[in-house]
């Protein structure tokens, strides 16, 4: 039983509540939509954490820089050569793709795709555990704050997005980046999102459980966030996906996480943001090869990437992906054909607001005496740099000072486009209004 | 501004409402009929997105609680006889595993051979066309030869799928390689719920995590299960320094963190980081990266013994044993920790660092406060730390007396409810709180526990205890970074992994959870007449073995609604499992 009056009391106080009528199949559940005079909504941001430390250096290889094939004697990927299938593949004459990331290629040319090297976060430490922490938490060198950059980005900025999905962590265990007083939802599939059993009493079950779950502290909250979830889910997953035509999902977790977050997105049940894994990067031996991990990985990655595109297609204005990673690797390699943790690293933006078609970069070259600490390559563009500006131009969040605290020389490169202010552009007269 | 703070709930349902007078489709109306609790609304100042303990709690029965810490959950009876014994000495009996009859639990393992096999015998019968393949390519495609790539090369070498462990021509192997992967995890996951040794199964599931190592990687698919028997089974109550020993000598952890390729000239610096980071010092240990490289310089040379030639192929026999090979050991000067280690040390370098480490108060420290971490609070106050670090220098490295400390302290007896239960212990203690039993005849685990990477072993179902744990993400021995799976409420506590734990619940109160038989859940002795509320009560006992707030009680009795057939007392045992009063320990 709710209560009826408070429900009306309120909706008299804010006034029209205006629902869309925009032309999507009618199969797709729309439950939470923003009234017509919400604050700026910003992009969609996907956070995409690529752990291990992948190899930037061959992930986006400087094959113009001499000093990257004397260092890596037998790992390195050849200058590109119109007829060897190994090769790099050319994206500006300087940098070019590994082989396996011929899907990003596409996505470049439209330039819908950029790049950033020589990235990453200013602490030198090499292990991954913190350096995860300090780029996720957005404070290197420190554990002070136990929200991460996205929850206090969600924290401050203006919103009236209440729905249970507004962020997301594709996975088993919700990301530290997302952690903070706006609750996230831990998400692995759809289809399982429900309680299983003997029909008949389950319902009984499920109402018993929330009210066992009522209370004010992090376990029954996480609870009734549960249960609403599950609500809202069973609802999505009965109509089913297909994705739009050309988008071709990699099987594995990270190809099934953004083909899931494409459904949710195109659901319109509120999501804002989500984050998702790609793990396996730390490549210590037989980095690359027909054995090798690279390959196999940035398959996936690309192929992820560019699936998630062709299935957003024109959502993709309004969604901004980033992908990042904990630190690169020793520029160097070592003795098994593998290399140790490194620095600097590559990130990349995709999304329809993003300057694509570039490699953004005060590339620091790989000569000995300019190289950091170890051998690793330097880092000059910092990670919160990028995010940030990310967060300003195409979050609706100038709010840099709480989303990363101790930092203020943001130096943005012009990545994204700034997002013209706009509003949900309801059709006038077949807005609803309520009974006041 | 206030006007716009709705609630997430008032929020849906206002939508939904209007939607209904336009045609929608029905079932959006549906989401208004699911009752809504009281008080959730979900502004940003009022979400606690972080798990603050219960403080009411610390006054529970001791008995429930060493059951809680020491072992995978009570069983019936278990608690009735740990207070009859008295708490101290179910604390000593638990301490001295040896002593303690588990023969019921040896019958249970013997049909996994694997656990019983040699690395030789493993390593011959364990036969993966995928890893033959990239084996081979990989051997094939080696240009120079170095020391490194012969060291590989050798111990890679060419796993003949059909060659015995003798290099004879007999027949093929009769293990199912996919099998012997499930073996390792099916056992670790029925001792923890079978063995009487229980205290003995957390400490090897602490150092199991402690000393991760990740089953998927390369030939630590047969390796593992050597380390499990040889380095954590055997030192898991023992001495630390020994343990490290027997880990750092590890075939499975020279593969896992690629110290067998860590050579003279060229080392490579996994296992020495993180032997220093996550093994010993802990990352504020006050080490340096100089000091890394020279841990690094120290271990080369720690290698495993490569497949030998032999009249008809490959020779597994002294195959994946611990080598050192001489010849590949950086013999020169190093400086470790403030240490010189002269030169011409030889293996005796990495024993050296090891001994350093061992001592170190740092270590001391960083062990201490796991354990205290394991055993006591999430934040476990610092000084308990303080008194298990220096029983562990004071004992040189006996955990014993750091486990003594902590258990006899005043810290740990006031603990209940400091503690979520991560995946693995709630699997386990609903297993035991219902008395569950191995269905013979089928598996309890499945291919597809395991197989979360490989789309091949995905087609098998696994059992709903094997789903769970797959969906809350702590599959024993699947975390592939060496930090081990996290021991805070904070990773656990999220809406997917609560979902997974009630759907367990759900089906094992109902008995459909292949490979464990639950009896039917009559109250014994207690006839149809027995009032909802007795029920209630008998159940509460009898699962929780304490009181709880007297609101939750009487919404289990609303739940029963007056009828106490069987099906709706499966129903309220699925909910007393499900409720939060069931996930603290």
């Amino acid at each position: 039983m709710f209560d009826e009056i408070k429900r009306r009391d309120i909706l008299k106080k804010s006034g029209v509540l205006a629902l869309g009528m925009l032309a999507y199949p009618a199969w797709m559940p729309r439950i939470a939509l923003r009234s017509n005079d919400a604050p700026p909504a910003g992009d969609i941001l996907v956070a995409i954490f690529m752990r291990g430390g992948a190899d930037g250096l061959n992930i986006l290889v400087p094959h113009g820089d001499r000093n990257y094939y004397s260092l890596r004697d037998t790992i390195a990927i050849s200058q590109p050569k119109s007829a060897q299938p190994d090769s790099a593949i050319d994206l500006d004459g300087f940098f070019g793709l590994h082989p396996a990331l011929r899907p990003l290629k596409e996505l470049f040319d439209q330039r819908v795709l950029a790049g950033v090297h020589a990235a990453g976060s200013p602490d030198p430490t090499h292990s991954h555990f913190d350096a995860m922490d300090y780029m996720e938490r957005g404070t290197p060198g420190e554990k002070q704050m136990s929200t991460g950059w996205i929850g206090r980005h969600l924290q401050v900025k203006a919103s009236d997005n209440k729905s249970p999905f507004r962020a997301l962590g594709l996975g088993t265990i919700v990301q530290q980046s997302l952690r903070g007083p706006v609750p996230a939802i831990a998400l692995q599939s759809i289809a399982d999102y429900h309680l299983r059993g003997d029909s008949t009493e389950l319902e009984k079950i499920q109402q018993t459980l929330a009210s066992l779950y009522e209370g004010a502290d992090f376990l029954q909250a996480e609870g009734q966030e549960t249960l609403v979830a599950m609500q809202v889910l069973a609802k999505v997953a009965q109509s089913g996906y297909t994705p739009a035509k050309g988008a071709q999902y990699p099987q594995g977790y990270f190809g099934q996480a953004l083909r899931t977050l494409a459904q949710l997105i195109k659901g319109e049940i509120g999501v804002e943001v989500a984050a998702v894994d790609i793990g396996g990067w730390d490549t210590h031996q037989q980095e690359d090869g027909e054995s090798g991990q690279m390959p196999r990985l940035l398959t996936e990655f690309g192929q992820g990437l560019l699936a998630f595109y062709a299935d957003l297609q024109d959502r993709m204005k309004d969604i901004t992906l980033v992908s990042m990673s904990e630190f690169g690797r020793r520029a160097q390699e070592n003795s098994s054909h593998g290399t140790d943790h490194g620095h600097g690293n590559v990130m990349f933006v995709m999304g329809g607001g993003v300057n694509g078609g570039k490699v953004y970069c005060n590339w620091p070259g790989l000569a000995a005496d300019k190289l950091y600490g170890p051998g690793d390559l330097a880092v000059t563009t910092d990670f919160r740099d990028v995010l940030g500006e990310v967060v300003q131009k195409r979050l609706a969040n100038s709010n840099l000072a709480a989303v990363f605290p101790n930092y203020s020389k943001f130096n943005f490169r012009g990545i994204v486009k700034a997002q013209t202010v706009r509003r949900i552009d309801l059709p006038r007269g077949e807005g609803l209004s309520l009974p006041a | 501004m206030r006007d716009r703070r709705l609630s997430r709930r008032d929020f849906l349902k206002g939508s939904i409402s209007a939607t209904a007078l336009f045609g929608m489709p029905a079932w959006v109306n549906g989401l208004d009929e699911q009752p809504t609790p009281d008080d959730l609304s979900f502004t940003s100042s009022m979400y606690p997105w972080e798990w603050m303990p219960p403080t009411d709690l610390g006054q529970t029965d001791p008995a429930v609680l060493v059951l809680n810490r020491l072992a995978f959950g009570p069983r019936a009876g278990d608690v009735e006889r740990v207070r009859v014994m008295g708490v101290d000495n179910y604390i000593e009996e638990q301490m001295s595993p040896d002593r303690i009859d588990d023969s019921a639990m040896d019958e249970m393992l013997k049909r996994f051979t694997s656990l019983t096999m040699s690395v030789g015998e493993l390593a011959g019968a364990f036969s993966d066309a995928l890893i033959q393949q990239r084996l081979k390519r990989l051997v094939q495609n080696q240009g120079v030869v170095m020391d490194a790539r012969s060291a590989l090369q050798g111990f890679l070498g060419l796993f003949g799928p059909n060659m015995s462990a003798s290099g004879g021509t007999t027949a093929p192997p009769q293990v199912n390689p996919s099998n012997l992967l499930i073996e390792i995890i099916q056992a670790t996951v029925l001792r923890q719920v079978f063995s009487e040794r229980q205290l003995f199964e957390v400490m090897v599931d602490f150092w199991s995590n402690h000393l991760n190592i990740y089953l998927l990687k390369n030939q630590c698919r047969f390796l593992k299960p050597i380390d499990d028997r040889e380095v954590i089974r055997k030192n898991a109550l023992g001495n630390f320094r020994e343990l490290l020993q027997a880990s750092a000598q590890s075939p499975a952890m020279l593969v896992y963190l690629d110290n067998f390729t860590n050579v003279k000239g060229v080392p490579n610096e996994n296992y020495a980081r993180e032997l220093l980071e996550l093994h010993t010092l802990s990352v504020n240990g006050g080490y340096t990266q100089t000091d890394v490289q020279e841990v690094a310089r120290s271990f080369t040379g720690w290698s495993v013994s490569a497949p030998q030639r032999g009249l008809f192929g490959p020779d597994y026999e002294s195959a994946g044993e611990f080598e050192f090979h001489a010849n590949q050991h950086d013999d020169g000067e190093k400086h470790v920790l403030g240490v010189t280690l002269p030169a011409g040390g030889g293996m005796k370098d990495g024993e050296q660092v090891l001994d350093i480490l061992a001592r170190h108060p740092k270590t001391a420290q960083f062990i201490s406060t796991k354990l205290a971490r394991r055993f006591v609070a999430d934040d476990p106050p610092a000084s308990l730390v303080a008194r298990g670090a220096d029983a562990f220098l004071k004992s040189d490295g006996d955990i014993r007396a750091v486990m003594s400390a902590i258990l006899h302290s005043d810290e740990f007896k006031q603990s209940f409810g400091q503690k979520v239960k991560r995946p693995l212990e709630y699997v386990a203690s609903t297993l035991r709180a219902l008395g569950a039993r191995e269905a013979t005849g089928s598996e309890a685990l499945g291919a597809s526990a395991i197989g979360k990477s490989k789309a091949q072993s995905g087609a098998r179902s696994g059992g709903a205890v094997a789903q769970a744990l797959q969906l809350m993400g702590q599959i024993p021995f699947m975390w592939e970074a060496p930090n081990g799976y996290p021991d805070v409420a904070d990773a656990w506590i999220n809406s997917n992994g609560l979902l997974a734990r009630w759907n367990l619940a759900l089906a094992l109160t109902t008995n459909q959870a292949p490979g464990f038989q639950v009896d039917p859940l009559s109250p014994p002795g207690a006839n149809a007449a027995g009032s909802p509320e007795a029920v209630v009560d008998f159940w509460i006992r009898r699962i929780l073995h304490r009181n709880i707030p007297s609101p939750d009680r009487t919404k289990l009795v609303g739940y029963l609604g007056g009828d106490t057939s069987p099906n709706k007392i499966a129903g309220l045992v699925a909910l007393i499992l499900s409720s939060p009063d069931f996930q603290y320990r």
